[in-house]
């Protein structure tokens, strides 16, 4: 007979539903729709490397980077977040409308590659705090060279080099360094 | 007279004009008492009108010839036969009744679920054939109380006119086969906890499983038309009011109904659902006892 | 004519009739559609039933992405639903596959096989933006939005005999 307290009980409480048009909003840790900052990112792929459902997917180009995502294919998994190494990646607290046509909700967002100081070529984006993790102690030199494009920093590495080992390099080894 | 009082009482009050919103309230009340007892809001007040016409304005599926037109005029003749047997009621016309309409309405109010058992059978579903046997298993187990807790009443009163009932049959009597009568109630209406022969999410939908559009608004129909005839049944029985002036026994009739359905659907809504063998265990033990309890009353005080 | 018109049209929006069918879904979102039954969200409110038989259907769920022992199932169904029918793909496998994309035991997404009307999205979908999504699926069934057009020719010819769609 516990059913009829149960209903009773439910009956004097009056409905606990919300009304249709109203909705609650989601938890605080809810993991809704994946937003990208195109200014933080650093164009590494972690992000499409790790999702599981390849809902988003990285295609570099010459002078910028394609990040697209689609929320018809994500898993909503959070994978994305945890692993991006600078926070650019965020989600949303919730997942958006119905929408009519699959893939119509595809974002892209495309980032910019800065120009490299010295020659004005695009050069990859980089960012201080994962330059810290890999290297520990960033010195000054480094942290200059980090903004050239690959071919100045290739230049640049070779010129220090040469500039620290010159004795011996003149010594045993032609010029072009073989 | 005789014609155009009958013809009013088929399509007026306690007939159609008056069955059909009332069948439709009941089946709302149903609804909203459910929900209310489960915590929820329930549904709009006229949904069961709404989906009522939303059935009927849809296409209707193609069948072979013989077989849709069986699947239309079973469900027709359950409304047909539900519709007359409301019309038996004696509820608004005084001399409307004559001597036998009991036996007549009891055999009107069996035409919807044998309709029901055959177009189970006819639709050719798989899941239409056991819910077909089901209710067919069903309607024998049921009627055993069932009429003879009518016999009983008929017993008491000694007479077989609704009416003659209603006003002569003794107390004792008349309460233990009310008891009956109404348990008998929700396998017909297929209600928890006797609701096997419609076991939603077990057989599917039952018998109507491959009923689509207009035609299961036809079964709708003749389900919000049965609510009304066997709370009418027990209504027009419950108290000796026949001779009373009209206004007294609608407002008598109308307000044991309502009651019936709330009491019903508190029932439904408390109780889980019996299997089939246990709803006809059931019915065969427990409310064929208190039938024939009221038979023995019936027998002992004559 | 026009007043049983914007009757059946109401009729439509008031009262519209679920049928779901799990097309190899993990069941996520199969529980969340359930969800939306219960008193939180109870979708009774809006005259929503969840109906057994897809004949007395109005609005076909689908869930999950369409597997090849689904596809067959899928198809009769689809035919089996009276007309106005209305099809609503729940979460991410219907619309892309998801993770499960380029399986060899999936013919997917949805919109190869069946025109899909309304996709709601989420991994599974919350249970309020179920019953939205069904809201606008509702709005196509009475009339008040136009159907989409379809992005693909949907297969109706019988890829299971074929041994499934490439």
């Amino acid at each position: 007979m516990n059913i009829l307290n149960i209903i009773t009980g439910n009956v004097a409480r009056g409905p606990q539903t919300v009304r249709f048009p109203g909705r609650e909003a989601p938890a605080a840790a809810y993991r809704g729709s994946v937003t990208m900052d195109a200014a933080k990112c650093l164009a590494c792929g972690i992000c499409d490397y790790v999702c599981v459902s390849r809902a988003i997917a990285v295609t570099p180009g010459a002078a910028s980077c394609e990040w697209t995502y689609d929320p018809g294919r994500c898993t909503y998994c959070g994978r994305c977040v945890d692993h991006c190494p600078v926070a650019a990646v965020t989600q949303a607290g919730d997942r958006g409308d119905s929408y009519a046509r699959s893939g119509a909700q595809r974002a892209t967002v495309t980032v910019p590659y800065p120009a490299c100081p010295q020659c004005g070529r695009p050069a990859m984006p980089y960012n201080e705090a994962v330059l810290g993790a890999a290297f520990g102690d960033v010195s000054a030199e480094l942290r200059e060279r980090i903004h050239l494009c690959e071919r100045c920093r290739r230049r640049a590495t070779t010129a220090a080099l040469k500039a620290n080992f010159g004795a011996a390099a003149e010594t045993g080894r032609s010029d072009d360094g073989r | 007279m005789t014609v155009v009082r009958g013809l009013i009482s088929l399509l007026v009050f306690p007939g159609a004009l008056f069955a059909l919103p009332a069948g439709w309230f009941m089946m709302w009340l149903q609804r909203k008492i459910n929900a209310r007892a489960q915590g929820r809001i329930g549904p709009p007040f006229f949904q069961p009108f709404f989906d009522f016409v939303k059935l009927l304005a849809k296409e209707p599926v193609v069948r072979p010839r013989l077989q849709g037109f069986l699947m239309t005029v079973l469900p027709l003749a359950a409304v047909a036969s539900t519709l007359g047997a409301i019309a038996l009621l004696p509820v608004f016309p005084k001399a409307g009744g004559f001597s036998g309409d009991l036996v007549l309405l009891v055999s009107l109010i069996e035409v919807g679920p044998l309709c029901a058992v055959l177009g189970g059978f006819v639709s050719r579903s798989l899941y239409g054939g056991i819910g077909a046997s089901r209710e067919a298993v069903l309607t024998l187990a049921y009627n055993v109380p069932f009429l003879i807790a009518l016999f009983a009443l008929v017993a008491s009163a000694g007479s077989f006119s609704l009416a003659g009932v209603a006003l002569a049959a003794a107390w004792p009597v008349r309460v233990l086969a009310l008891i009956a009568l109404v348990a008998c109630i929700p396998v017909k209406l297929h209600l928890n906890p006797f609701s096997a022969a419609s076991a939603e999410q077990e057989i599917y939908a039952g018998s109507t499983t491959e009923y689509d559009g207009p035609r299961l608004a036809l079964w709708e129909l003749a389900h919000a038309l049965e609510w009304v005839a066997l709370t009418g049944l027990v209504a027009s029985l419950a108290f000796p009011v026949a001779d009373a002036a009209w206004p007294v026994r609608v407002v008598v009739f109308v307000a044991v109904s309502v009651a019936l359905v709330v009491v019903l659907s508190f029932a439904a809504a408390s109780t889980a659902r019996l299997k089939l063998a246990q709803t006809a265990r059931w019915f065969l033990l427990c409310g064929s006892g208190i039938a024939l309890s009221a038979l023995v009353v019936a027998f002992v005080r004559l | 004519m026009s007043l049983l018109d914007s009757l059946v049209r109401t009729a439509r929006r008031r009262s519209p009739w679920l049928f779901h069918l799990n097309a190899g879904s993990c069941n996520g979102c199969d529980i969340e559609l359930v969800a939306c039954l219960t008193p939180r969200y109870d979708v009774e409110q809006l005259g929503i039933r969840l109906e057994a038989s897809p004949r007395h259907a109005d609005i076909i769920v689908v869930s999950g992405p369409v597997t090849r022992t689904t596809l067959e199932a899928l198809q009769t169904v689809y035919a089996q639903v009276p007309d106005p029918k209305v099809v609503v793909a729940l979460g991410s496998c219907p619309a892309s596959c998801n993770m499960f994309a380029g399986s060899p035991t999936v013919v997917g997404p949805l919109d190869r096989i069946i025109p899909v009307d309304v996709y709601v999205p989420g991994c599974p979908p919350r249970p309020d933006a179920i019953v939205a999504g069904i809201a606008d699926a509702v709005a196509i069934l009475c009339g008040d939005v136009p159907r989409p057009e379809p992005t693909h020719v949907p297969v109706v010819a019988d890829a299971c005999a074929t041994g499934g769609l490439s």
